[in-house]
This record gives structure tokens, sequence and C-alpha cells, in this order.
């Protein structure tokens, strides 16, 4: 029995305390929402893809997968489209208000994936 | 003809899922049982370290998926098809047999909270918290819930005998045992006549080790099958058909939701309707999960900014 509490206090410990922060990947990601404050509804992301000196970074495609923060709900896709270099456009449809999470998965030139993760909490019932 | 006798004529009618072909056979091998417990063990412990070390996203992470969404709709689904399944599959359980291979307690549960009093309060108290920490969209806390029960369901059962975690304590057993009232099985005697002439009563007392047979514990909530009614407290575990030395123990249909106001008084639970506490576990029960929909509307939460605004708190 104490074996156990020990193992489980280590696994714990182990298991820290706060959600994996932001990767440190050499990309520079900013992504934008509109409208805002986020509604349900169709949504338009920009997301801009640079190194750390500003510069645009070349991608082969972005993809997006919106969640609500609970499980059991439907999530939305898409893939965004290059408007100019490190620029891309998607629209995702937010289904319902609440609490929503952006995954937003880039594959650059050089095979490399990046991922981010935004969260909009609260957006507003159509 | 007799009143018993058509009372086991009628017993003899109902389907009896203990002799279906090949499903019959698997349930009264107790390595079925052992099969399905060690089965949800690992699920749980995948939850837990997924819980843990995995993404924090809860859509996207086995604890709050499966212990908020899908086995929820599994446990309800089979307790309207079946029966009490999940308690017969209770990982928990198997846990703590484990660790009373070294531990043998030696204390009964105390008098005074031999009653739902507790399992009350916790099952109130889960539904609080489920709802103050947000635990559907919160992996890492889920996981801990889960490891939590582990943990505190093994130290009571390690203390005191029986199962005193399942009857008193469990707050998922409580939903179980109240919902399995409207399931269409029950573990229940054949022929009333057999018990009649039994000696042994071993579906209650165990039965010890013969040359041809293992020991057998008998039901550990206390319920005696011949005066057994309906499926309250029932874990659906099959001590008490693996202890029958008659074979006269089977998973039985009946209807649905008639033991509600069966008035005769039960094995292991007395008297229902002199049960406050059982009363009171039923409200929760009935009243907990509309409450816990309740206050996702927005209403309530217009009503708890204007609160937070008023008291100048932090919603």
């Amino acid at each position: 029995m104490a074996g156990l509490l020990a193992a489980t206090a280590l696994l714990a410990a182990a298991a820290g305390c706060s959600p994996p922060g932001v990767p440190d990947d050499g990309a520079r990601v900013e992504i934008n929402v509109t409208p805002q404050p986020p509604a349900a509804g169709s949504a338009r992301i920009e997301i801009l893809i640079s190194d750390p000196q500003g510069r645009p970074l070349a991608a082969t495609g972005v993809d997006l997968e919106a969640n609500m923060s609970h499980p059991g709900m439907q999530p939305s896709f898409a893939t965004a489209r290059l408007e100019q270099p490190g620029r891309w456009l998607a629209e995702l449809e937010l289904t319902m208000g609440g609490d929503w999470v952006v995954l937003v998965t880039a594959r650059l030139e050089d095979g490399r994936a990046i991922r981010r993760e935004l969260r909009l909490p609260g957006v507003e019932p159509r | 003809m007799s009143a018993t006798a058509t009372r086991a004529e009628v017993q003899t009618e109902r389907f009896d899922l203990l002799r279906f072909p090949v499903i019959g056979r698997l349930l009264r091998r107790p390595a079925t049982r052992l099969a399905a417990r060690l089965l949800l063990l690992v699920v749980a412990g995948l939850m837990i370290l997924h819980g843990w070390f995995g993404s924090q996203l809860a859509p996207k992470n086995l604890a709050t998926l499966l212990s908020w969404v899908h086995f929820r709709g599994l446990l309800v689904l089979a307790l309207l098809i079946a029966g009490n399944v999940f308690c017969y599959s209770c990982p928990f359980v198997l846990f703590r047999d484990l660790l009373r291979r070294v531990a043998h307690p030696a204390l009964r549960w105390p008098r005074r909270l031999r009653n739902k009093w507790t399992a009350v309060a916790l099952f109130a108290g889960v539904l609080y918290l489920y709802e103050l920490l947000d635990l559907w969209s919160d992996p890492w806390s889920t996981a801990w819930l889960i490891a939590g029960y582990f943990v505190v369901a093994a130290a009571v059962d390690v203390v005191f005998r029986g199962a005193s975690f399942c009857k008193y304590l469990c707050p998922i057993g409580q939903f179980n045992f109240l919902a399995s009232t409207v399931s269409p099985l029950e573990v229940a005697v054949r022929d009333h006549d057999v018990c009649a002439n039994c000696t042994g009563k071993e579906c209650i007392a165990g039965a010890a080790r013969t040359p041809a047979r293992p020991a057998r514990r008998g039901c550990e909530l206390e319920l005696f099958q011949q005066l057994k009614v309906g499926n309250l407290d029932c874990t659906f575990c099959l001590d008490c058909v693996y202890a029958c030395p008659y074979d006269n123990v089977g998973i039985l249909s009946r209807v649905p939701a008639a033991e509600i106001d069966d008035p005769r008084p039960r094995s292991g639970v007395g008297k229902p309707a002199r049960r406050a506490d059982l009363a009171f576990l039923s409200t929760v029960f009935v009243f907990g999960a509309l409450l816990n929909a309740f206050g996702m509307v927005s209403p309530v939460y217009a009503l708890e900014q204007w609160l937070s605004d008023l008291l100048g708190v932090a919603r």
C-alpha cells in the first residue's frame, strides 16, 4: 500500500502542474480571428507565419481544427489558402456559442510541422 | 396448485441470461469477470496517464473523452439493455482484491454509517465538483479524480470488511444501483423451493473450499438471495452465482421499474419506503443532472455575471 501511494505521488510529481507551453520551434505564428468578439457562425482566421526575425516562412499547407473546450461536440475543420508569402486565410465554422479551441498545423517546406493552439473563450451564440 | 408452485412456474418462464448459449457459459465463469475488470483497469490506467501527460485539450484526451462522454453513454445504454454491467466490471474492486491478498480487513463498517447519507453527500459533491472545476474540460483534474477513486476505494476496503465502499460510499455505484431499478435483468433465485431446503446459505455466507470447488465468497453487499428484491445495492458481481452449490441463481428477466413500488422488505435494504436516505439519494439522482444542465444555460450565466458584478467578486 505504501509503495503504491509512493508510486502515485511520484507519478503526480512527474506529471507537473501545468499544460505544455508554446513550443520553441523557430517559428512565429500569429493568429487573428474576425469578427471580434468571436461569434457562432463563420469565422475568418488569418495565420501569419514568420521566422524569429519577422521574415515570412514558406509552408506547403496549413490545416485548422476547432473543438469546443469540452468533449462530445462536433469539431470543425478547414484548410487555409495562401494569400501572400507567410499569410494564410481560412473560413472556420463555429457551430455554437461557448468556449472553443482552434488548433493550427502548418507544414513547412523543410518538412517540419509546427502546431499552435488558440483559445476562443466565450464565443457568442448566434 | 400452491402459491409456491405458481411462483416457481412463473420463474421458470423468465428468460435467464446465464442459460443463454455461449454468453451464459462465459458469465458463469469467474475468469470472465476477471477479464472484464482487467480490461477496465488497463483503460483506467491509460486514462490516468493520458490525463496527466497527454494533451490538455479535453476532446483530445482519453481521461475527459472517455469519462464524460463515452463511458456515461455506454453506462446508461448497458443499464437500459441489461443491468449493472459497470459494477460487474469494476476496476476499483479488482485493485482492492489485489490489495486484500496482503491486507486483511478486520473491521465492519461503523453501524451509524450503514446508510446512504454519506453516499448522498459524496454523490452531490461529485456533481458540485464537476461544475466548480469544469471537470469536463479538464483532463488533468479528471485523471486525479480517477486516481483518487482508486486510492479511496482501496483504503476503505482494506480497513473494512465486505464491500463497504460500494454499498455506503461509491457515487458511481449509487447511480448504478438506482438506475438499474429500471433494467430488464436482475440477479435472482431461480426456484425458491430449492432455497427453502438449503442449509448452507452459501449465497451470503460463502462456500468453503472442497476437493471439487474452490472457496467462494458470499455477497459482500449483504444481499441474501432468498429475500433479495430487485437490483438496489446489487453490483451484479455474481459472487452468489459462483457460490450457490445448487446452481439456483440466475440473471433473470423482469418488468423494468416494477421493483420501485414493490412494498416487500428487501434483504440488505429493508423497506425502501421507510428509508429517508434512499429517498434523498433518489432525489439527488433525479434532479442533480437537471441542475447540472440548468447551470449551463445562458440565463444562469447572466445571473452569475450580475451577481459577480454586484458583489465585486470573480465569477
